[in-house]
């Protein structure tokens, strides 16, 4: 990273190269769209390069911060098409969507690292999934869903932190 | 409210905070009571691992090998661009991240100008025609002055009103044509970021001559830049501003979002 914020092309391409899979993964998982994905992904890294990687150990792995920059640019990319109606948000469709052929051998590890984490997602009551998942990869806000949903804001809230404590449940089980 | 109801309160938004479900101004109240709050500070600590596992849970898919080229081809072409920038801003005097154009757009001075010109419609902008381009729903005009109006030595200073053309959109534009002393540059606030990949382009346009390439540059974060063009520029004279690839082109590429006629 200090050699990204001296602006060494090379240390971003190893950066793209360690990182660029999980950032398109998530990328496409928000944008629902190969080629929107791509563009997410590259303005992501684009960004990270002009910002000098402002990267700050102190608040998490590489990795997250990485993540979090792509997860920022697809949904502001999402609110920039802001037609979009909340009800046509697919919270399942995404991952059925992708294209067999982009499924590589090189993704196979990482793969069985989500597959992993999407169990404990998958053992969350669906009300909780839902509503992590509308917040997380669809940037809408527990207003937005308390409303698309028709429930009390409260209860959105309770949903989210019920998911969240039961996933953190779940690491320190796997653990 | 006592102070436990208080916390309360913030303690029930902690999961939309960790997971950006709360609006703007929401958020940056939470930040602010997180800023001196140690207790949600550890509870925030403790569900972020978990928070760091909804981005790992998709599922991994291999990103086409034509998206790492294209992003280090605008890498590199960045690179370009703010190396030569801080050197023509340096040359010029002027501030901004601006970059003269190369030895590449230089040949566009070879090309007749129709078929530099295909698809263009830029009116020049007569002197009298200028006031009314000011009170157009897209015109971004200033006053006009002989001089800095000052007295003595001062330098001569000529201002010419800037017209953001229909493919600027309704972008609040600012934009003016400044000579000082005969250098002449170009003061732009308010235009919205070029497209991924992409730049600004200054060019010259003279009556019955070719379209001279001028300066390639890009905005400051708030939208701003100061450009400065390099050739001498005589009444009649156009200064036109496109969308241009990263590096900037030959040619124009795309129809003129600002006009000036000096």
């Amino acid at each position: 990273m200090t050699l990204v914020e001296g602006g060494e092309a090379r240390a971003l391409e190893v950066l793209y190269d360690r990182h660029g899979g999980a950032a398109y993964s998530l990328a496409h998982r928000i944008m629902g769209d190969r080629q929107a994905a791509e563009d997410v992904t590259q303005e992501a890294f684009v960004s990270i390069w002009r910002s000098g990687g402002r990267y700050d150990a102190m608040r998490g792995s590489v990795r997250s911060w990485v993540l979090a920059i792509v997860r920022n640019r697809g949904i502001d990319a999402l609110r920039r098409a802001s037609s979009r109606s909340s009800l046509d948000y697919d919270d399942d469709g995404a991952l059925e969507a992708q294209p067999a052929e982009e499924r590589t051998d090189s993704s196979v590890l990482r793969n069985e690292r989500a597959r992993v984490v999407r169990g404990a997602m998958a053992e969350l009551p669906r009300d909780q999934s839902q509503a992590l998942g509308l917040a997380y990869f669809g940037g809408f806000t527990h207003r937005e869903i308390a409303d698309m949903l028709d429930v009390p804001l409260g209860t959105i809230k309770g949903r989210m932190r019920l998911g969240l404590e039961k996933m953190r449940t779940s690491m320190d089980e796997a653990i | 409210m006592n102070v436990a109801d208080e916390h309360s309160r913030w303690n029930e938004d902690l999961a939309a905070f960790a997971v950006g479900a709360l609006d703007s101004e929401e958020t940056v109240a939470f930040a602010d009571h997180l800023a001196h709050c140690d207790q949600c500070r550890g509870e925030l600590h403790r569900l972020a691992p978990a928070v760091e596992l909804l981005p790992a849970s998709v599922e991994q898919l291999a990103p086409p090998p034509a998206l790492k080229s294209r992003l280090l081809e605008a890498i590199a072409a960045d690179q370009e661009t703010n190396v030569s920038g801080a050197a023509a801003a340096g040359q010029a005097g002027v501030g901004g991240r601006v970059r003269r154009a190369g030895a590449a757009t230089s040949r566009a001075a070879r090309v007749p100008l129709r078929e530099r010109l295909r698809g263009w419609h830029v009116p020049a902008l007569p002197a009298a025609l200028a006031a009314a381009a000011l009170a157009a729903a897209f015109a971004i005009g200033f006053a006009v002055r002989g001089d800095d109006g000052g007295g003595g030595t001062a330098v001569p200073r000529t201002t010419v009103p800037v017209v953001a053309t229909a493919a600027a959109g309704r972008a609040p534009v600012r934009a003016q044509l400044i000579s000082d002393a005969g250098n002449w540059h170009l003061d732009v606030t308010r235009l919205p970021r070029a497209g991924f990949g992409r730049v600004y382009q200054a060019w010259v346009m003279r009556r019955g001559r070719d379209v001279e390439p001028s300066t390639v540059f890009v905005l400051a974060r708030d939208g701003s830049s100061t450009v400065a063009i390099p050739q001498s520029l005589a009444q009649g004279d156009q200064v036109l501003v496109t969308e241009e690839p990263a590096g900037g082109s030959a040619a124009p590429t795309t129809r003129p979002l600002l006009s000036a006629t000096v």
